[in-house]
Formats: C-alpha cells, structure tokens, sequence
C-alpha cells in the first residue's frame, strides 16, 4: 500500500482556516491525511506544537499563516515565521529534515492556492518518506 | 459544584447530506462510546429555530456540562450555538464543534478514510472540550463621551457627526484658535462651492451646536482603555482631568515644499503646492501681479509632477485643480508636465478632462530625462523632452520643449503632523514606517488604532483625498457610536497568567500589539508581575506564544487542547 504521511497543518482562524473551509465547502476534495488544528492567530504558534505533532507521529507539519503586513494583530504572522525557522533548525538537530515542516502565506480567499500548496507539500512530504523519528505507529 | 464532565454530543444530519457520506449510525455507536460522553443523539436540522430549542431542551434534560455539535463548519454556526449553550445556563466556551462536513465529508475522496477522519475529529472534538475552562466575564460601564484631537474639518465633522449620535464629543485643539488647517484641506474643482465659505458655515455650525471646544490645548496623559479613558489636558500649563469613552485621532498630515525646490535657484516665482494655496487665500495681490499684466502678453504657469522620489495622489488632485482655478482666474496659459497622470482618485478623472477642456496644456516626460528648470535673465525656463510628441522624421521619437514660465509650481513633500510622534507615546498606538499612525488592519479596520477605543480619522493615518477623509469620519462616528452606545462592556478574560511563573522579563509587554498588558503589583500577593488588561485584550494569544516561562495560559486555546487535536489515533 503507498505510504500516506500524517501532516498536521496549524491554521490561523483569519486566513487559511477560513480557506480551507472553503475549500472544503466547494467539494474540491484534499488529501484526507492533513489535519486541520485552529489557532486564533499564527502568532499563537509555539515550538513546543510542532515538536508535539513530530512526537505524535506526525511525518510533515505545515503553517499558514496570513499575508505579510495583513496580520489581525499586526506582526503576528511575522513572530510565526521566525518560530518556525528556529523550529526548523532545531529539527534539523534531532535528525528531522527541515523540509518536513513547511510555512506558507495564505489569504482568506485563496483556496485554490491552499488546495494547491496541501496537494504540492503532501507529494512532497511523500517523497521524504515517513519520518524517522516516528514512535507511535 | 458537580465538577464531573458530562459531554453531551449532537449530530446534525443536515437534511440528508450527512447520511449520503457516513454510517450515521456507527458514528452515533462510536462517539457514544468515548469516555466521558454521556448522552449522544441526532436531528434533521440543528441550525433552525426549533434545532436549538431541541438542543436548549435536551441538554437542560440530560444534565450535560460540554457540548459538542457535530455538522458544518464552525464560521457557519458557531456564534449561533455558543448563544444557545450560554441560555442552557452553560459558559459558551464549553461548546466545540466537530466540523465533518467541510473538513471531512466534502474532503475525502476516497470513501474508507470518511469515517475514520470523521472519528478522529469527532475524538478531537471531545478531548478539545473536556479540557475546557469557563472563560471569566467581566462587566464594565461605559462612559458616553469622546475626545475628538484636532480641530480641522475631519475633527469638527466628526465631532457634529458624533453629537447628532448622542455622545458627548470634546474637541480639543493645539492652534489658539480653529482655523483652516495649514495647507487646507481640499475639495476637486466643483462649481458653486467655495471651500473657504464652507469652512466657515462649518465653524459656524460647531458654535451653534455647543459642542465643548478646547483651543491652545495639548493631551499630556491617557490612561485607561476603551469605556473610561482618563485623560489629562493641558491649557497652556493649566492642566484638565477627564474621563472619555473613546478617542478619535485627527491631528491630519502636513506638507512642505518637496526637497528639489531647495536646490533651485531662489525666487519667488518658484512655489510648492502648498504656498501657491497660500497665495490664492492671503496673497492674491502677489499672484495677480505675476500673471496678469497690462500689455496682456500671455502668461504661462507651469506645474512640474511626479519628479520628486515620493509621488502622492492628493498633489495631482491638487495640481489639476489649482491649474484650472489659474486659468479661470487669471487667464493663464497653463503647463502640466508629468511623468504619468496618475487616476487614482474619486472625481479625479472628471477633474483631468475639465482640465484638458478648459485648455490646460500636458506635456509628459519620462524617467531618463527629467525636466531642467534653469533661470535666465529672471525668466524661468523649464526645458523638457516629450517622447510621446512627433515630429516628421519618424525615427526620431519625442520633441524638445521649452517653456518660459512666469510661475513654477512644484510638489508638496507629505509628513505626518509634527506632533504625531509625541502623542503615539502618550496614546500609546503604532505608527507606520512613514510615521503616520498604524491601522489595525489596513484591509478590515482601516479607522481602528492598535487599541482598543482609539480611532483615526482624517489624514493622520496616510495621504487621504477629500472623499476618502468623508468616509473615514462616517466610520469612525459609526465606529464609536457601536462602543459607546451599549448599555456596558461585556469583555472576555481570554488570557491568564501565573504570576507565579512570571520572572518580569517583560517579553509579553513587547509582543503584545494592542499593548494590553501591563506591569505591576498583583493585587493577590505582593509579587509584581504581567497583567492582562481585559479591555485592551483582543484575545491573539500573541502573548502565550512568546512567554519564555510559559506563565501565560490562553483558556480557550489551552495547550492541552491543542494537543488533543494533534493524536492521530482513532
């Protein structure tokens, strides 16, 4: 059977959560192995959720956070981002590859793009084959 | 208190659609089956008027203390059923919705996954809630005044808009008197108003109104958030205590001559925008002297647009307006030379064609060669190179022009107001890489500061036409009325803190955009630490996220209920 990565995908409630319901509303259909996790903003994010989902089994983890400089709470996305890079490097560390977690920018109406980038990161996470460190099966 | 967690669990078949997707059943047969779950049951259509007096009625029956609603999207009816689980007598955060229409059944195209995504969600949604704490609500008076910062047009309107909405509106200015503001604001070309005559008809009618006005007078402090903002004035070293609802920002921008005219060769028959503004209002004397003369040679006027690095729409609106006044007024041979005739604007592509009806001439000039005012022999001459110009020999594009003009008209440079820079210390708002004031969000809030109650008007926040400035007082007079006309601030208390944990590092302090928390001795113990300011707070979790020591809690994002919806069991 093909191998079907578990990706978490951490939503601001402004932006992409909203998308994704679009998405989902308009019945495109996305791959069924990403989770959908609510934050109220990308800025909520902490490291510890991430490393949290790897621990949970978790083979990619993607954030959407909200458009540069279009932020609900001004430089909330921005804060994301660089979690996330550290995020990335820390991964790097523990023998994950930085790729396995992914942050992109989305709006509140571009669901396409959010179908897209889901259908793009879940060939890629794909690609990389399940993650290494997965302890729960 | 019965402190068992009793989950009660609602599915809602949406009509048919949710049985042409699942085995209703042996969803109904699992969620039943979770620990903690109670008391499970279906209806055709939860989101009617009869589907939450169902629900009203059946959680008031079976005893429940958490909801959880199975069906559509929680954008669709999540305010709905948190009104409905807070009139069953429960906190309405004790309600989660497990979305499997949008985020499964609408999902997954392949049918063996429908089922076990609808249950992990539905297990999600039950661990999600299980973990739920109240949130704290807390009641607060309003105090139905605003103070109003800036007595130009945008202040004055907004401040009659404001009475007429019954607050009380304070308008306080820092000039010795109402005046209008320098450079005015300003009106496209519309025949029969007199923008003077105007000003003073709106003088006149803020007198009538008996609004407060406080000349020569400056905001020394504010303190307090959105309902009771205490706010020291300052009347030349006297000082005024006060208490307002709100604040609208409307100090406006200021202009001056762009950098270029520095470099140029002095004299008077070079002006910026603004002081050709000037001259029609206190010098026209001046003004007719330069253009109008007994031996009725023509006289030429030349505007010069687009050259400086910061191009601004309200100098074109200006530019075309002031170049058909010159025209009408003095019959004036007009010159426009612009790099691009940039439309952005209300009325401003009427305002260009009145402008090319009436004569005025376009030249255009491209980024290459910008056009070279030199002076000779007291006669400025504005040498520029037409590219869109022909002349016979085809290969050769664009023509050389020279204009000897008897008056030069150059960009205005646009700033924030002088003061803006004190008074975002002392309002404690953002200001923008420009330094003018900070929207909270340019796209949906475009009046609201980073605070909570503080609004912007008028052209504090950026560059604004005459049309724009109307808008912005209609939504901040809205926006204001919609704060201050509830009976009391019913707020939220979305974020804790364990002071215990806190060791002042202030990270939280300068994270938080809306500037919501606050330093200081916790009144339980002796201990100084972060608060949370519960009126300021937006509930962003901005906060929880960057806290070194994780002292902060977000209730209704708790770790623990993120973490449930991170299993990937079930």
């Amino acid at each position: 059977m093909d191998f079907m990565p578990a990706i978490v995908a951490f939503c601001c409630e402004n932006s992409a959560f909203r998308a994704a319901d679009t998405a989902g509303a308009k019945q495109e259909g996305y791959p069924s192995n990403i989770k959908i996790c609510r934050l109220p903003c990308s800025g909520k994010l902490e490291i510890n959720y991430i490393l949290r989902a790897f621990e949970e089994g978790a083979d990619g983890v993607f954030i959407f956070a909200c458009h540069p400089d279009s932020c609900k709470f001004l430089k909330g996305n921005v804060r994301a981002q660089k979690r996330v890079e550290h995020t990335g490097a820390l991964l790097e560390k523990i023998g994950i590859k930085k790729e396995r977690l992914r942050f992109f920018y989305l709006s509140e109406l571009e669901w396409t793009k959010f179908l897209d980038l889901v259908q793009q990161g879940n060939e890629s996470i794909k690609g990389l084959g399940p993650c290494p460190t997965k302890v729960k099966v | 208190m019965d402190n068992q967690v009793k989950i009660g669990v609602f599915f809602c078949a949406c009509g048919h659609i949710m049985n042409d997707y699942f085995d209703m059943k042996a969803l109904l047969d699992y969620a039943g089956r979770i620990p903690g779950v109670t008391y499970v049951d279906e209806n055709r259509f939860l989101c009617t008027r009869s589907g939450f007096d169902w629900l009203k009625t059946k959680i008031a029956n079976t005893g429940c203390n958490r909801v959880i609603i199975v069906g559509c999207s929680p954008h669709l009816y999540e305010q709905s059923f948190m009104k409905v689980v807070e009139e069953a007598g429960l906190n309405k955060y004790f309600l989660s919705i497990a979305n499997i229409r949008e985020g499964c059944a609408w999902v997954c195209r392949e049918k063996e996954n429908l089922m076990s995504r609808a249950r992990r969600i539905i297990a999600a949604a039950v661990q999600r809630v299980s973990f739920a704490k109240p949130v704290e609500k807390v009641r607060k008076n309003i105090n139905r005044s605003a103070l109003v910062i800036g007595a130009g047009l945008t202040g004055i309107q907004t401040a009659l808009e404001l009475q007429r909405l019954g607050i009380k509106p304070i308008l306080i200015e820092k000039k010795t008197q109402v005046s209008r503001k320098n450079p005015p604001f300003f009106i496209p070309c519309i025949e029969g108003i007199n923008e003077q005559e105007m000003f003073s008809a709106k003088i006149k009618e803020l007198r009538d109104s008996k609004i407060e006005l406080l000349t020569s007078t400056e905001v020394k402090e504010v303190r307090g958030n959105v309902g009771s903002f205490q706010v020291t004035l300052d009347t030349m070293g006297q000082e005024k205590a006060l208490e307002v609802g709100a604040v609208v920002v409307s100090t406006g921008d200021q202009r001056q001559a762009a950098e270029r005219i520095h470099n140029l060769p002095n004299s008077r028959r070079i002006v910026s925008l603004s002081q050709l503004r000037n001259m029609f209002d206190f010098e026209r004397r001046t003004l007719e002297r330069m253009l109008v003369t007994p031996d009725k040679r023509t006289k030429y006027a030349c505007f010069i647009l687009g050259d400086s690095e910061s191009f601004t729409k309200t100098n074109t609106i200006m530019a075309l307006n002031e170049a058909i006044f010159l025209k009408e007024q003095f019959k004036a041979e007009i010159v426009i030379a612009a790099k691009d005739i940039t439309v952005s604007g209300t009325e401003l592509e009427p305002l260009y064609r009145q402008a090319r009806q009436k004569g005025v001439l376009f030249y255009r000039y491209s980024q290459d060669s910008l056009p070279e005012i030199s002076l000779e022999k007291g006669v400025i001459i504005v040498r520029l190179h037409d590219p869109a110009l022909t002349v016979n020999d085809e290969e050769k594009a664009g023509y050389n022009i020279a204009v000897s003009s008897d008056l030069l008209i150059l960009e205005d440079e646009i700033f924030p107001h002088e003061g803006t820079d004190r008074l975002k210390d002392i309002l404690d708002i953002n200001v923008n890489q420009w330094g003018f004031f900070q929207e909270k969000n340019i796209h949906l809030k475009p009046n609201l500061s980073n605070k909570k109650g503080i609004f912007l008007a008028g052209a504090c926040h950026g560059e604004e036409d005459i049309y724009e400035t109307l808008n912005d007082i209609c939504s901040v007079s809205m926006g204001v009325y919609s704060y201050l006309s509830q009976e009391f601030l019913e707020l939220e208390k979305k974020i804790d803190i364990n002071t215990d944990k806190c060791v002042l590092c202030l990270t939280c302090f300068r994270s938080c955009p809306h500037r919501a928390i606050e330093i200081g001795d916790v009144a339980s113990g002796q201990k100084r630490g972060a608060m949370v300011n519960v009126e300021a707070c937006q509930g962003c979790g901005i906060c929880v996220g960057e806290c070194p020591a994780k002292a902060i809690e977000m209730v209704t994002y708790s770790d623990n209920q993120i973490f449930s919806e991170l299993t990937f069991e079930g």
